[in-house]
């Protein structure tokens, strides 16, 4: 304190920087990088966390508890980088990881375990669903969404991140934890299966097949 | 199938259709898929089918918009955390 009081009767010029002016700058910049980064990509983390919920309140939570969490480790983000994909992590892990316990569902299979594994290298194109029909075009939005939700939330979860937000193979890999060729071979598996449902809603409506 | 091109491997293309309507083949491979695509009405064919369901997908899967309150709740309980 003598120092400090010597420094000042010198009339030395010294910056001083108190803990309380300290913190509220990290604030300030955390509630920054919040706006400019995070908060823009809140509409495509409340479609994809309705996705995987079908309940707008539990979606709201998922949510909630995405930009909590991502607030909290927000150190271990860098800035600038993917933060669409650093949320769409978190969120996916916090549905995982709690909403799938809460909803106190009978835990199902695993599909990718009764289903026998493809190497991806190895896929053979299965489609039959000629996607050209009107018939098919005919299908609507509910039809469709219907189909979705049906899937096993593993498959629709690959659906959501690649055809809907159009993530790359390696982005879904490190936002699902799973290797690349595992995205691809669950990815080709999820679209065959739902292009079976989808058929199964267009047969009702008249869809003509030629094959298979 | 286009049987006249020796070359031409329609399964080796057909593996890559996806890959090619994700965008993950590089400049290279997707100037070489195409060609092969060209030479082959089948595997065209197939392309298109599959091009036409991740269009088919993008137009009807529902979209859906958080309430314009959500961001606001956010940032208050944010700032609850902040002063706790």
């Amino acid at each position: 304190m003598l120092k400090l009081r010597q420094l000042l009767t010198n009339n030395t010029q010294i910056t001083y920087i108190c803990p309380v002016e300290k913190e509220t700058g990290l604030k300030n910049k955390k509630d920054e990088l919040f706006e400019r980064e995070f908060y823009p990509h809140i509409n495509a983390l409340y479609n994809f966390a309705f996705h995987l919920t079908y309940h707008e309140e539990d979606a709201n939570d998922l949510v909630q508890d995405t930009y909590l969490k991502a607030y909290r480790f927000i150190n271990s983000y860098e800035e600038g980088t993917n933060a669409k994909a650093w949320l769409f992590k978190i969120l996916k892990n916090a549905f995982i990881n709690e909403y799938r316990k809460k909803s106190k569902q009978p835990s199902k299979v695993d599909y990718e375990d009764i289903v026998t594994y493809q190497d991806a290298d190895d896929l053979k194109y299965t489609g039959y669903l000629d996607l050209r029909q009107d018939v098919v075009q005919g299908l609507i939005g509910d039809e469709v969404t219907h189909a979705i939700n049906s899937l096993p939330v593993d498959f629709r979860t690959v659906i959501l991140l690649c055809d809907i937000e159009g993530f790359t193979y390696e982005e879904m890999a490190k936002i699902i934890d799973i290797p690349i060729g595992t995205v691809r071979s669950r990815l080709h598996r999820a679209r065959e299966t739902l292009k079976t449902l989808l058929m199964d809603y267009a047969k009702k409506m008249g869809y003509q097949t030629d094959s298979k | 199938m286009d049987s006249s091109n020796k070359m031409h491997d329609c399964s080796d293309v057909i593996s890559k259709v996806s890959l090619a309507l994700d965008g993950e083949l590089s400049d290279h491979e997707a100037r070489e898929f195409l060609v092969e695509l060209k030479r082959c009405s089948f595997c065209l064919d197939q392309y298109q089918i599959e091009q036409s369901f991740k269009e088919f997908l993008c137009n009807k899967i529902q979209r859906r918009e958080s309430n314009p309150g959500l961001a606001n709740q956010i940032r208050m309980k944010i700032a609850q955390i902040s002063i706790e």
